[in-house]
């Protein structure tokens, strides 16, 4: 095969993309590498394994909830008892990983007998559970995609969820693979994801796998194999750079690595107005240390210089755990160690990234820095004087700090922390839920969301005290990137939203067409509004 | 030990996911929040194999579809209590909510 060569498989999520190939390698299902171990040793194993599917699980939810759900099954799975029944019969006639891939095949093969589409998907998380457990009982990686390093084509046998989910979603320009179907568990988490995909290609680790570069259309199944990455470079035309400008407020991008600041840069976004932390914490055994952090920071800040790059100091609570950390399951997530609270508690997690923040704002004048969760004066002051102390120490500046409102009585008290920071940005996605008492993923019932009349209240209030304290505010919810919410925070007094990036060229449109007057008529007009319906009916007819 | 006790009860599943992927799991959660054995059949499929209810495996491999009868057996101390919660899921249609 060479370049110029075109493979075919099944399209089974819609999209073109170009890049260097990278092939995927790991251990594949029904691999058996030499592992022995009693019963207690599976256990304990299927335990470990299932918690990384679990806090995966948590992590991912609000990215891709199908995929959240498919991870969960298998984390249970990996506790069943009649699995675990099944690999303790075997055991008395084999070693450990092999009992433990013969028993997942065994119910795997069940489940595919009852010849119904749902439970051949079931199928497939069984032997993934089981491949999973195999792989952590040999000590061996079970992620296929830890050494990916660039924005790549990922060329597999096959991927699991766990593997699509466990990496920056930056890296993933497409998916091809050898296995599957469109109903292939990879398949639907590809299109949650957006990323391109076509699966059941024929000996694609074979030829594509040598092929240096590659182009695939989701659309049509198509995978065309090019000579380099130049070429795929060449034959790329570069999204057009959106004129942000012509909008009448600063429009960014929320990002979570380097990587997609630098896409967000290319975009012509603004800024970044929330670059989240959490990525870099994750999968890991221990918190990232300073100097990788710093390096991460450091290349966001120079793909977008002279814009904002504003950092959100590390997010975390029970419900996004970090196993390092060993924090206790909490009742209600939502409502406890999480956000500020969690990482001023822990030296471990403040310490390092305040080193890294500190140190690249030296060299980055552009790098802001901003904490989640605030509710008190206390907090804000606490987080200040580490930076301070840590500024102080290397004879350096403390970087521009802002705080998230996202709680209802933070919202509702700006003036309290006016002399605290220097910029405040919205978190409009918890702040809804914690003014509307509802989990936003649960759809609780229609009108329970951002454009609730006592939501807009709160949120314009909220601006309207920045405005008359000339404190800059900006916001990164979800709100910030639906065109009638953007129009209504425009014309509410926000100076810039930040939002992802492929929400960017609809906001522009609108607010580029509105101009400032007629925004600050529709917020006024959504204002009045008796339901959350109506304000955006009033929205979208500006 | 109380003597143990027994309680069955049967009904219909209407979520249209039957029992499997997200109503499975939640059936399988809650199962297991009891001391009790917990048994599961599908009267509608023929010669109707019977789940442990604790068992993602089994209970998924019940093919419970929309509109089949399944019956549910506890025998143990909290017999009466499991039955009585795992049909509320069933008959709550696990919650409302669907969630494919």
């Amino acid at each position: 095969m060479s370049s110029g060569d075109v493979l075919r498989g099944t399209p089974a999520a819609p999209g073109r993309a170009r890049g260097p190939i990278f092939a995927a390698v790991g251990l594949l299902t029904g691999d058996v590498p030499a592992a022995g171990g009693d019963i207690e040793a599976v256990r304990a194993a299927a335990r470990r394994a299932a918690a990384r599917l679990e806090d995966l699980a948590r992590l991912q939810r609000a990215r891709s909830p199908a995929a959240a759900d498919i991870l969960e099954a298998q984390a249970m799975i990996l506790g069943d008892p009649a699995l675990e029944a099944t690999v303790e019969e075997l055991l008395a006639s084999r070693p450990a990983a092999d009992a433990v891939a013969a028993a997942a095949e065994r119910h795997a093969a069940d489940l595919e007998a009852l010849d119904d589409a749902y439970l051949s998907g079931r199928a497939a998380d069984v032997r993934e559970a089981g491949r999973l457990l195999v792989a952590e009982l040999a000590g061996v990686p079970g992620g296929r995609l830890a050494d990916l390093r660039r924005p790549s084509i990922v060329v597999a046998h096959e991927l699991s969820p766990a593997d699509m989910l466990g990496v920056d979603p930056a890296l993933l320009l497409a998916v091809v693979t050898e296995a599957g179907g469109r109903t292939a568990h990879s398949a639907i988490v590809a299109r949650e994801l957006g990323i391109p995909a076509v699966v059941g290609v024929e000996g694609a680790l074979g030829t594509a796998g040598g092929a240096p570069a590659a182009e695939v259309d989701g659309g049509s199944g198509e995978v065309r194999l090019l000579a380099g990455v130049e070429a795929a470079e060449r034959r790329g035309r570069p999204p057009r750079r959106l004129a942000v400008d012509r909008a009448h407020v600063t429009l960014m991008a929320n990002v979570a690595s380097a990587r997609a600041a630098a896409a967000a840069a290319a975009r012509g976004a603004a800024g970044v107005g929330l670059f989240r932390t959490e990525f870099l914490f994750l999968g890991e055994p221990s918190p990232p240390p300073e100097e990788r952090q710093a390096e991460e920071y450091a290349a966001a800040c120079r793909a977008l210089h002279p814009r904002p790059v504003t950092v959100r100091t590390l997010d975390a609570g029970s419900d996004k755990a970090l196993p390092y950390l060993g924090v206790p399951p909490e009742p209600n997530p939502a409502l406890g160690r999480r956000g500020i609270r969690l990482w001023l508690a822990h030296r471990e997690l403040w310490e390092p990234q305040v080193r890294a923040l500190v140190r690249v704002a030296a060299q980055h004048a552009n790098l802001r820095v901003m904490l989640p969760m605030i509710a008190t004066g206390d907090e804000l002051r606490e987080a200040r004087a580490r930076f301070r102390s840590e500024a102080r120490r290397r004879r350096l500046d403390v970087p521009p700090l802002g705080m998230m409102v996202e709680l209802p009585a933070t919202a509702a008290s700006i003036p309290a922390f006016a002399g605290l920071v220097d910029f405040i940005s919205l978190g409009t996605n918890d702040l809804t839920q914690y003014a509307l008492g509802a989990d936003r993923e649960l759809e609780l019932g229609p009108g329970l969301n951002e454009f609730h009349p006592g939501v807009l209240r709160l949120v314009a209030t909220c601006l309207e005290e920045a405005q008359r304290l000339r404190l800059e505010a900006g916001v990164c919810g979800e709100m910030a990137g639906m065109p009638e919410g953007a129009v209504f925070l425009a014309g509410a007094g926000a100076t810039s939203l930040s939002m992802a990036a492929g929400s960017l060229p609809a906001v522009l449109r609108r607010l580029a067409r509105l101009g400032p007057d007629r925004c600050r008529a529709a917020s006024a007009a959504a204002l009045a509004a008796p339901d959350a319906a109506a304000a955006r009916r009033a929205l979208r007819r500006a | 030990m109380n003597e143990a006790a027994q309680a069955s009860a049967e009904l219909t599943v209407e979520h249209d996911h039957g029992l499997h992927l997200r109503p499975a799991a939640d059936f399988v959660r809650l199962a297991s929040r009891y001391r009790s054995e917990i048994r599961v059949t599908n009267l509608t499929r023929a010669g109707g194999r019977e789940a442990d209810g604790r068992s993602l495996l089994q209970v998924t491999a019940l093919g419970v579809n929309s509109g089949h009868r399944v019956r549910l057996t506890a025998r143990g101390e909290d017999a009466g209590e499991a039955v009585r919660a795992l049909s509320d899921l069933i008959r709550s249609n696990f919650g409302a909510g669907d969630h494919p």
